[in-house]
């Protein structure tokens, strides 16, 4: 009997360097990412002057964007976009502090102390379903037509993404965590500090940046309803003047502080959390 | 060494136990998983606890940790212990050091200065600022291991804390807990399924099935004869026949 040498006949083809079809790792990028993220709108202004030159949209009732230029131009020289800025931004920010800062904290009675769950969560529940704009009508006929109606209707709005984002960061720490603490030796105060705070700071962010973008959206409606300055009354002036270039400008300022404050959000957060590693795709 | 029971105060120990085990029962509603054990660990002894998944050796260990206070008979543990978990257990958010010196109270400084110490023990102070998640499996458990020891514990107990380490760093956090075992002097109580762990760390080996200790022996090591590799195999053999397993030395065979 022959003995020969094994032979590997599984083999379908050539070897190659190995590959997945799934990549895993993002491939160092050219081109700058800030350049990448401003295709998208450029994109969307670019079809919105085209379809007012050839005239699907009329330029009479939807300005187009190369207007706008010329507007911000006229409105900065008045003074007037700047006063609405700042009085926008003082409504928003100032309803997102009490809101936010209120949730944060009604978490924490909440999710810190099982009494304090049973007083507070009821509540919470209970008015969550309550949309804030059904709200702006009760708020006028108590608050009147003043800068509170519109900061505690931003407020009540941002109150419950951080309440019920930190409540469930609050609630779901991993048990092990807490046994650590335990045959560590921390007392309540270190496991709250040292351990419960931590684990729920990113759900805390999380909820606050979705605070943020409804402080913007319920300022809109806030500003129209009743208001003699700021970007809302900038667009409802506009509108009664048939001004669609001051309307289309006021909402993109809207977006910008939007972006803005999304971004400061952002770079709050990754201060804050610099232990965390993101998933960046590829 | 103050011995102080996990649910009430009784006198001391007479004995140099740093653990003290009567008649201890326990049950899951009508599962008893532990029946009547008695467990003594003498100061500086080394004992591993080998056992069936789902046969008590948690349960038992989280007793010995205070964790869990509902059980029967009498549980004496020291007031100093400290315990190296299965999984490294790290905060997250918390550097490396900071990990290390959890639950202890001093100044930051003092607290740093004492961490770095201890981690430079497990050969890893150079890492006593980065965060946990920048560390592989085998070094995140030795700052658990350090975690443990800068409470200089007069007991140690550690829960399987190398099943999950590959086994080339398995043997490297063999050779090193046995050096900081040596140093240190803490009594150990090392929950494990791994015999051949037990028998090469270990003073004393406890089995524990079906609720109950079938098996206590003392591991011979002072002679490097090939007599003491004939006994440690017999021992060996002893262990996995109570645990249900046939097994036979290669050269007996």
């Amino acid at each position: 009997m022959t003995v020969s040498a094994p032979q590997i006949s599984t083999r379908s083809g050539a070897i190659t360097a190995p590959s997945l079809p799934l990549r895993l790792t993002a491939k160092p990028s050219r081109v700058p990412n800030w350049s990448l993220r401003l295709i998208s709108p450029l994109a969307l202004l670019v079809l919105w002057e085209v379809l007012v030159r050839i005239g699907v949209l009329n330029g009479g009732v939807i300005a187009p964007p190369s207007k706008i230029p010329g507007t911000v131009v006229e409105l900065w020289g008045t003074g007037d976009l700047q006063a609405a800025l700042l009085i926008s931004s003082f409504r928003a920010v100032s309803g997102l502090l009490i809101g936010a800062s209120l949730g944060a904290a009604f978490a924490l009675i909440a999710g810190l102390w099982r009494t304090g769950h049973h007083g507070v969560d009821p509540l919470a529940r209970l008015l969550l379903p309550i949309p804030a704009t059904g709200l702006i009508t009760l708020f006028v006929l108590v608050l009147g037509i003043g800068e509170w109606t519109k900061i505690l209707l931003i407020a009540f709005g941002t109150f419950f993404p951080v309440y019920t984002n930190t409540l469930h960061g609050l609630r779901s720490v991993d048990p092990k965590f807490v046994e650590l603490a335990a045959v560590s030796g921390l007392k309540r105060g270190g496991l709250i500090r040292k351990v419960l705070i931590p684990s729920a700071t990113p759900s805390f962010f999380v909820g606050l940046r979705f605070s943020v973008s409804i402080s913007w959206l319920l300022l809109v409606v806030a500003e129209q309803l009743n208001a003699k300055a700021g970007l809302g009354f900038l667009l409802t002036e506009a509108q009664r003047y048939f001004r669609t270039d001051i309307i289309v400008t006021a909402l993109l300022f809207y977006a910008i502080l939007g972006l803005l404050s999304d971004a400061i959000v952002v770079g709050i957060s990754r201060l804050v959390l610099p232990w965390r590693k993101e998933y960046v795709g590829s | 060494m103050s011995i102080t029971d996990t649910e009430a105060a009784v006198s001391p120990a007479a004995d140099d136990s740093v653990v003290r085990v009567e008649g201890l029962s326990k049950s899951f509603g009508d599962h008893e998983v532990l029946r009547d054990i008695d467990l003594r660990i003498g100061a500086n002894e080394f004992v591993a606890l080998l056992g069936r998944s789902g046969g008590g050796k948690s349960t038992l260990l989280r007793l010995l940790e205070g964790i869990d206070t509902d059980y029967e008979g009498t549980v004496l543990v020291p007031e100093r212990r400290s315990v190296v978990f299965q999984e490294p257990r790290l905060l997250p958010w918390l550097r490396v050091w900071q990990n290390v010196t959890l639950g202890l109270t001093g100044s930051t400084e003092a607290l740093k200065k004492r961490a770095v110490d201890v981690l430079g023990e497990v050969g890893l102070e150079r890492h006593a600022g980065t965060w946990p998640a920048t560390l592989s499996g085998g070094e995140a458990q030795r700052v658990g291991l350090a975690r443990a020891l800068i409470r200089e514990p007069d007991l140690l107990l550690l829960d399987e804390p190398f099943g999950a380490l590959d086994a080339l760093t398995k043997l490297r956090s063999h050779a090193l807990l046995r050096e900081l075992v040596r140093i240190h002097r803490p009594g150990v109580f090392l929950i494990t399924h791994d015999v051949d762990e037990a028998i090469s760390l270990a003073d004393r080996i406890v089995v524990l099935d079906g609720g109950r200790f079938v098996l206590d022996l003392i591991v011979p090591f002072d002679d490097d004869s090939d007599e003491l590799q004939l006994t440690l195999q017999r021992i060996k053999r002893d262990i996995l026949a109570a645990l249900g397993v046939e097994w036979e030395p290669a050269h007996e065979a």
